[in-house]
């Protein structure tokens, strides 16, 4: 009413003038929050991978140069720690809200998305905490290589798979850093984009049956 | 409550309807920057402002509340975006801050004469180490049966609750199972850490 143009930016205005219904409204907080962290997840990602070196000689003393010299190199390290943290805290809200409100019962797919990316996320967040390859990195990507190598039938094959070997060596980093910076985010940017692609779905049929 | 007035609207008339407003005691203020004048009643009786329509300058009246708002809601824009985008603002302040004073480590050397039990878990995988501790002194499929089963349990609540809604009734189970989950999360978390 207010603004009438054409095209795209017609198209924009009438979806963000669109009233949200009640039921909605923490669903997309929790959405809008996650995304924006996501977001800078992927732009503080970038910044630091121009100096991060993923060698196991090499992985310490970028991150200290990160730290030490790199102009706000804390700042976006920092960030990028603090965002992804973040990510999994509103996540694990956003899937017990979803859970008590019941809200699966309105779109399953939804909740079967969240599922996955919940697991994404803590495979994100914990392929990130090994890049440093300090003592700390080390000795967590060691422990999770023999938690994994406990699981029946499976256990080896998957720790050959992640390591190159059965214990923790050089691959480890070079394929944490592969898992981190090109498998799943793009996963991650997958099922966000198809959650809410649901959503939006799930929002104009509940306009359809009001109006 | 929003008036909409006509492109083009002279400032007498919109000063106009501004003293007309104020007469129903409905407190108003202009709005600048849009294509076309537009009115915020802020204050008073909002209903009130029906009354001007009868000005040929005024094209249109946007509800902001009442019972067809509280049905369908308000406006993404302005209203949600720039709510969240506040909370936005504050979230990042938020980690500026917290990437100032705590900032992540990663400066020590490996030792390879260190040991998993002096490296702390990462907080958000406490929660299932922990409970794989429960398991301590049984065979390993035995924790990972367990851990592998509640993640399948979690995954197809859809398909579980779409069997038991007919005889659990009403959101309560949800509540009781969602708290009890959250506990006992935090309780993982927290064990060998605070508690």
């Amino acid at each position: 009413m207010i603004a009438r143009e054409e095209g795209l930016f017609s198209a924009v205005w009438s979806v963000l003038r669109k009233p949200v219904p009640p039921g909605f409204r923490s669903y997309l907080a929790f959405g809008w929050m996650i995304m924006l962290l996501f977001v800078l997840q992927i732009v503080t990602g970038i910044l630091l991978s121009l100096y991060y070196e993923p060698k196991p000689n090499a992985a310490g003393e970028s991150v200290q140069l990160i730290m030490r010299d790199v102009s706000s190199g804390w700042l976006i390290r920092g960030l990028h720690h603090w965002s992804s943290t973040g990510i999994v805290v509103l996540a694990l809200l956003q899937l017990l809200r979803v859970f008590v409100a019941g809200s699966f019962r309105r779109s399953p797919t939804s909740w079967y998305l969240g599922c996955l990316l919940l697991l994404f996320v803590f495979a994100q967040a914990f392929t990130g905490s090994i890049l440093p390859w300090d003592n700390q990195a080390f000795w967590w990507a060691t422990g999770a290589v023999e938690a994994i190598e406990s699981v029946p039938y499976v256990g080896p094959t998957l720790v050959s798979f992640l390591n190159g070997g059965p214990e923790v060596t050089d691959h480890t980093l070079s394929r944490a850093h592969a898992l981190h910076v090109m498998v799943f985010p793009w996963v991650g940017l997958v099922a966000v984009g198809l959650n809410v692609w649901l959503l939006a779905r799930q929002w104009s049929r509940q306009r359809e049956v009001q109006q | 409550m929003i008036v909409v007035l006509a492109k083009g609207t002279k400032d007498a008339v919109v000063d106009e309807v501004l003293t007309e407003l104020k007469g129903y005691g409905v407190g108003a203020r202009l709005l600048e920057g849009a294509e076309q004048p537009l009115l915020h009643l802020f204050d008073g009786p909002t209903r009130a402002a029906r009354s001007v329509l009868r000005f040929d300058c005024v094209v249109g009246l946007i509800p902001t509340s009442g019972p067809r708002i509280r049905r369908q809601g308000r406006r993404f824009y302005p209203y949600h975006f720039i709510n969240w985008s506040t909370a936005l603002l504050l979230l990042l302040g938020i980690l500026v801050v917290l990437a100032g004073y705590l900032p992540p480590g990663g400066e020590q050397e490996i030792d390879l004469a260190s040991n998993l039990a002096v490296v702390e878990t990462p907080w958000y995988l406490r929660a299932p180490d922990n409970f794989f501790t429960l398991f301590h002194g049984r065979p390993a499929w035995m924790a990972w049966l367990s851990f592998f089963g509640l993640l399948l349990v979690g995954f197809f609540v859809p398909r579980i609750d779409r069997f038991t809604r007919h005889w659990i009734r009403g959101r309560w189970p949800l509540v009781v199972v969602g708290t009890a989950f959250a506990l006992a999360w935090c309780a993982l978390t927290l064990k060998g850490w605070v508690l």
